[in-house]
């Protein structure tokens, strides 16, 4: 005979209590709530940067974006790791050609720029 | 194929045990109704009490379908849906409602399940007033308990609509239970709720099309 389930009253009566609350804290979206769409704006005019670093005695590879203006404005995300330092020259290459909005490269940073960047 | 005659054995004997009662129903009645012979009925369940359960088993879990439904949205319309679908169900299972001391007599392994089925539809009935009154849709108590009171005298409409039907006649009452809910919920509702309930509810008078 199949084991049959049983909740106690008292844990019904909560469960359905929070099941208000989930209707009660349900209200309409604001527009600011689609902010994190603007946020990311900048990075579709950012420059592509790849960047190969020896860690664990493996090579990772990492993409930092930076924006083309602004180049205090960057982001870093590790990709992945090889072993081998020519796969992951190749790799980080294709990577840096893939996530670029211009695949040629014409959007660089400056680095005199840095150095003006206000802190 | 096997399913089916067990099926056909199963829909013929809630036929006839609406009509007649648990108690009135024989295994050839049964045979009968599903166009097929007492042996070949005894193949497939040995006796009364084995098709019995094996109703009893739909009826449970369809009854726990439609508890299952609670809160899917939230306003009046989820009420009123969910006592078109018990009204349905009650009207499908005639035989259940009115045969239940005997059902539970003669499967007392069922009884704690049965009852925890009522039991959860009393609290659903109970839980609801107070979100209804949380959305604003509904008036406060005016009383302690009357809340209380009040899901328990609806809870009693619904499970014993039947019997009242048997007993008083149906020219006495209104068509179903589910007006019945409302007429009473009616009064206390506020004036959002009001305008709600004409927007869900009254659209659809013979319950929400399912």
């Amino acid at each position: 005979m199949p084991h049959s389930f049983h909740i106690d009253e008292r844990v019904y009566q909560q469960m359905l209590y929070a099941l208000h609350g989930l209707h009660i804290l349900d209200v309409v979206g604001q527009e600011r709530d689609l902010g994190f769409l603007q946020d990311g704006v900048w990075l579709t005019d950012s420059a592509v940067i790849e960047s190969l670093r020896r860690v664990r005695g493996e090579w990772e590879i990492s993409l930092v974006f930076a924006h083309y203006q602004r180049p205090m404005q960057f982001l870093r995300r590790r990709i992945i790791s090889f072993s081998c330092k020519r796969k992951a020259d190749l790799t980080a290459s294709l990577m840096r050609r893939l996530a670029a909005k211009d695949q040629r490269g014409t959007l660089c940073i400056d680095p005199d720029q840095l150095l003006s960047e206000p802190n | 194929m096997s399913v089916t005659t067990k099926n056909r054995i199963l829909e013929s004997a809630i036929r006839l045990f609406n009509d007649r009662g648990i108690a009135n129903v024989r295994l050839q009645q049964i045979a009968d109704e599903s166009g097929i012979s007492v042996g070949n009925l005894a193949y497939h369940y040995t006796n009364k009490e084995a098709i019995v359960a094996g109703v009893l088993d739909i009826i449970q879990d369809e009854f726990a379908a439609i508890l299952g439904e609670y809160l899917v949205y939230p306003n009046l319309m989820d009420l009123d849906l969910q006592l078109s679908r018990l009204q349905q169900f009650f009207q499908q299972y005639r035989f259940f409602l009115l045969d239940i001391p005997e059902v539970i007599r003669a499967f007392p392994e069922k009884e704690s399940r049965l009852q925890s089925y009522f039991k959860k539809f009393s609290t659903q009935l109970r839980y609801r007033l107070d979100f209804f009154v949380q959305k604003g849709l509904l008036k406060g108590e005016a009383y302690p308990g009357m809340f209380d009171t009040l899901s328990h005298n609806l809870w009693l409409q619904a499970i014993f609509f039947q019997h009242q039907q048997l007993l008083k006649g149906t020219a006495h009452l209104p068509v179903n239970f589910r007006d019945q809910v409302w007429e009473q919920l009616l009064p206390l509702l506020t004036p959002k709720g009001q305008e709600i309930y004409v927007l869900e509810v009254q659209t659809y008078p013979d319950g929400l099309p399912m």
